[in-house]
């Protein structure tokens, strides 16, 4: 602990001419602070300037894949593809389907499981640690474990669901109906927790004299939902919503290993569809404009977290 | 030792679109103890943390010592910091926070620290303290320890921001006398933040008074408080605060002060002695000032002096051994400190003050005459012309 | 209140306090039915699978053949190499990033900040194809070092603005009082920051280790027969003809054991953790 004055000092250890430079710095914090955070910033912008431009490059030309055949600028023909194209629409529309049951099902569960928790004096904690364990797992367990529960032969729930007689002959996972909302489901089994906690965090923040003062006002339980926590809780549920939308739109896991995107594309959401046609296929052209497209929407959605959410992403001072 | 000085010392955040110090010049000298006082957001943080080299300073220079500090890093210049947060490590035993500094720049063995430590825990009577951590400590023990922490360290300058502020107000009174007994043990030159004047008024040897970044006065307590420079000094020194009247001076049928406000009543009849002093001309616009305290109630309504005021009772606050009132002079309301009174609002109340109690400002709020009718009260040596209506 | 709350509403007061226990419990069973399936059927026979019902003879064939017959434990190994190190790397940098970003006053700091985050929420399809052929031109599919570079993509912003986020809740008078006490800006840095920020170090490398642990598509992308985890591993299962689904489901259980018990090492962290700092518990 005793070190002997300044040997550990960086900025010490600048070559002698450099010393007095050093010190005329109109603001030596910031070069330890850019020092430190210089590595980052270096190791990020390659792993996403890089990409970024070999994206939009490939976006915007047509990538010869056969050695010898060489690569030739297309300009914006395949984002007019990618935007007008039957299975492309498909996929938005499926993407939008996905995404927008999966939010409104863990949106109104999430709230639900939060105010219960608000409200109950015992088991508070056991509860919640139950109700938290799914987002732990991995996507490919989870997506494993509904395969096998809904599979037709060895599956408790596809069982169950023989019983009153539904899907019994074909799998709801091969179902071009119900395959879309059996993924709504997993996903809303791991993911709704997050839903809950956002929230509870902010019930828990609400003083209790609010509700009392609601009390006295006259208000039954629905109003005091109604008018006094739903209020309180709308910052949270758009906190949940906007990271709960990025998640969906950037993961596809789950329906990689169930569906593969099908059957007959009932499943293909553009994540997976922009990993079929570029890694599959190597149609790197659309698949590179439909990435496009794919991350101006998460990164708006992104902003918007960050800008309402967080204050910003800090001071700019 | 350290004397310290501030050569037109600037500070600006922001590029220049906030000026938090602007053009600032201070001696302080060896052993003195200097108190800033300012209200919030007037500068003084920033001009004590430029010293303590937390903040860079955009122009001018700083040095301790004779020695020019402006571009040295914090540790370089062997001043001591006194955090209103007491700013201690939490993760750290008393006695290891006291050691830290040791620890830093000395080469001293465990021993030898141990010992230096225990020495300073006792100046501070915090020597059972030295195994807990700062969290277990209450309020005024933990200030001790942050004091602990800068007298160790034996440095050219203490330096102090605030550090009384987070204490409940007996504890801050006993801290007071014991900081002060303490300084003035140690003969260390210290440089005291506070926003609170009566902190500064006990504490100080002079105290340097700053408003929107600019040094506005620097004197003793009772100089600063008899013969303010400006306006802004009259009003933030004195508790409760001085009144003050926007009047006009006029000399046609005897000099005296009339209000300028519309359908004001107030007439205050001045000397030809004081007149002929103030350096003011006919019909100039000026701020009068008087201190609560130099209100006297209940006098004759038709006194020699000519100089009593009728006016009626806002509210009056007893205050155990003397009573605050509060009445209406011309639209504005005005304290008096008086002997213990009852009266109710809205009675009638006659009150007059001592022309040497009068203070007078120009309208760029420079003082114009302070406390007295002698030499010191007046502050215009020759007769400007001011701008006439 | 009490007595207006005994009358209002259509409901009585005791259903109405049951109520919540009622939704958490069935919410509960929701929750665990397919994770105790998971378990069961992972202790079951390849015959037994089929019978839905739990009376059994239970058996430990299933992981003795994951654990000892099969490619799963260098596969362990790996994930563990994998997550540990993308983890140790993106907490040090985070630390050091999280500490600048909340100390620094620069300007264009804000910018700087969701860039840093913004390049954690491209969308995993979108970042793998560049991804591919940069590991392709580098000669680094197949490697530990592409699969670490791959997780540090959205470990390092996330340690990045989680530090930041525990460094805001520190006074910076606690480093000032370092300086002015003779520490450098590194020492004050590493004896009085680093120490206070511990235990959201600890969390936040936790935190990191569960995505690069859970992760599949880069992991499938990105890694050969070597260098695979373990989640790559059993979705490989389900590939085959006839799937052993005890097999498959005791393999699955490895994976998300010791993730389920970091998530409850650190559950106060959680939110805070799966919000980027947005919600504190």
């Amino acid at each position: 602990m005793a070190e002997a004055t300044g040997t550990a000092d960086p900025e010490r250890q600048a070559p002698d001419g450099e010393q007095g430079l050093v010190q005329r710095l109109p603001t030596p914090s910031l070069s330890f602070e850019m020092a430190l955070l210089l590595p980052s910033i270096v190791f990020l912008a390659v792993i996403s300037f890089i990409p970024l431009f070999a994206l939009l490059w490939m976006s915007v030309m047509e990538v010869g894949i056969v050695a010898g055949r060489s690569s030739e600028f297309v300009g914006l023909e395949h984002y007019a593809d990618v935007l007008t194209d039957a299975r492309h629409i498909n996929s938005w529309w499926t993407t939008v389907l996905y995404v927008g049951s999966a939010l409104v099902l863990q949106t109104v569960l999430g709230v639900l499981l939060a105010v219960s928790l608000d409200a109950v004096d015992r088991a508070e904690n056991v509860f919640t640690s139950v109700i938290i364990m799914p987002m732990m797992v991995a996507p490919v367990v989870v997506g494993l474990l509904w395969d096998f529960m809904l599979s037709n032969t060895f599956g408790l729930y596809a069982f169950i669901l023989h019983q009153f007689g539904l899907f019994t002959e074909t799998p709801i996972l091969a179902s071009d109906q119900f395959a879309l909302p059996a993924l709504v489901i997993m996903d809303t089994w791991q993911w709704t927790p997050l839903i809950v906690l956002i929230v509870l965090a902010r019930l828990k923040s609400i003083p209790n004299q609010v509700y009392e003062a609601a009390a006295i006002d006259g208000a039954d339980p629905w109003q005091r939902f109604r008018y006094v926590t739903y209020p309180l809780i709308k910052p949270a549920i758009a906190i949940a919503l906007l990271l709960r939308s990025m998640d969906l739109l950037r993961f596809f896991d789950k329906i990689f290993i169930t569906t593969g995107g099908g059957p007959a594309d009932a499943t293909k959401v553009i994540g997976m569809f922009i990993y079929e046609q570029g890694l599959r296929y190597q149609n790197y052209g659309p698949a590179s404009a439909l990435g496009i497209l794919l991350l101006v929407v998460t990164i708006v959605i992104g902003f918007l977290f960050v800008e309402y959410f967080m204050g910003g992403a800090g001071d700019d001072e | 030792m350290g004397n310290i000085s501030y050569q037109d010392v600037t500070k600006e955040f922001n590029d220049g679109a906030i000026v938090a110090v602007d053009d600032l010049s201070l001696e302080v000298e060896d052993g003195e103890f200097l108190v800033l006082l300012g209200p919030s957001g007037c500068g003084k943080s920033t001009t004590l943390r430029m010293l303590a080299g937390l903040e860079t300073v955009t122009e001018g220079e700083i040095s301790i010592d004779g020695e020019r500090v402006t571009g040295l890093e914090p540790r370089e210049r062997n001043v001591a910091m006194v955090f209103q947060n007491y700013a201690l490590y939490p993760h750290l035993t008393v006695e290891d926070n006291i050691a830290f500094s040791l620890r830093m720049n000395t080469d001293l063995d465990e021993d030898a620290i141990r010992e230096q430590v225990v020495e300073t825990a006792e100046l501070l009577d915090i020597q059972d303290l030295l195994e807990k951590k700062p969290g277990a400590l209450s309020g005024g023990q933990q200030q001790r320890v942050a004091l602990g922490r800068a007298i160790i360290r034996d440095p050219s300058v203490f330096l102090f921001d605030e550090p009384l502020s987070n204490l409940d107000a007996k504890l801050r009174a006993d801290m007071r006398t014991e900081l002060t007994r303490l300084q003035q043990e140690l003969g260390v030159t210290s440089v005291y933040v506070t926003h609170d004047q009566s902190e500064a008024m006990t504490m100080g040897d002079r105290i340097a008074v700053m408003n929107d970044g600019k040094l506005q006065q620097v004197g003793g307590p009772n100089d600063v408080y008899d013969h303010p420079a400006n306006e802004f000094v009259a009003g933030f020194i004195g508790e409760p605060s001085m009144n003050f009247l926007d009047v006009r001076f006029d000399r046609e049928d005897g000099p005296r002060l009339t209000t300028t406000g519309d359908g004001g009543s107030f007439v205050y009849p001045l000397s030809e002695a004081v007149a002929d002093r103030l350096g003011v001309s006919d019909g100039a616009r000026l701020t009068l000032g008087v201190r609560p305290e130099d209100i006297q109630v209940d006098v004759e309504a038709t006194g020699a002096s000519g100089r009593a005021q009728r006016t009626t009772v806002d509210v009056v606050e007893p205050m155990g051994s003397d009573s605050f009132v509060y009445f209406d002079v011309d639209g504005t309301v005005w304290t008096g400190r008086t002997d213990r009174i009852d009266r109710q609002p809205g009675s009638e109340l006659v009150y007059e003050f001592d022309e040497s109690a009068l203070y007078l400002f120009d309208e760029d709020g420079e003082t114009i005459k302070s406390i007295g009718t002698g030499e010191g009260s007046f502050h215009r040596e020759t007769e400007e012309p001011l701008v006439q209506e | 209140m009490s007595e207006r709350q005994a009358t209002d509403g259509l409901v009585p007061r005791r259903v109405r306090e049951a109520l919540p226990y009622v939704v958490l419990g069935l919410y509960a069973l929701w929750t665990l039915v397919p994770l105790a399936w998971m378990s069961v059927s992972a202790l079951k026979r390849r015959g037994d699978i089929i019978q839905l019902s739990f009376v059994f003879e239970p058996t430990l064939k299933n992981f003795r053949l994951v654990f000892f017959e099969s490619g799963v434990p260098g596969f362990l190994f790996n994930s563990v190499l994998v997550a540990s190190v993308s983890a140790l790397v993106a907490v040090f940098f985070g630390t050091l990033g999280g500490y600048a970003l909340s100390r620094s006053d620069m300007r264009g700091k804000k910018h700087l900040a969701f860039w840093i985050i913004s390049t954690r929420m491209a969308p995993i399809a979108v970042a793998i194809i560049p991804l591919f052929f940069l590991f392709t031109r580098l000669n680094l599919l197949g490697t530990y070092a592409a699969l670490i570079i791959a997780y540090s993509t959205f470990n390092l912003p996330f340690a990045i603005w989680m530090m930041r986020s525990f460094f805001d809740e520190i006074p910076e008078s606690i480093e000032e009082a370092a300086l002015v006490d003779g520490a450098t800006r590194w020492q004050a840095f590493r004896k009085t920051l680093v120490p206070l920020v511990a235990p959201g170090i600890g969390a936040t490398a936790i935190i990191c280790v569960v995505f690069a642990w859970n992760d599949f598509l880069f992991a499938f992308m990105f890694s050969n027969q070597d260098t695979q985890t373990i989640p790559v591993s059993a979705a490989q299962q389900i590939g085959q003809e006839g799937i052993d689904w005890g097999i498959v489901m005791a393999t699955g259980l490895v994976i998300l054991a010791p993730m389920v018990a970091f998530g409850m090492i650190v559950r106060e962290y959680l939110v805070e953790g799966l919000t980027m700092g947005a919600v504190k518990q």
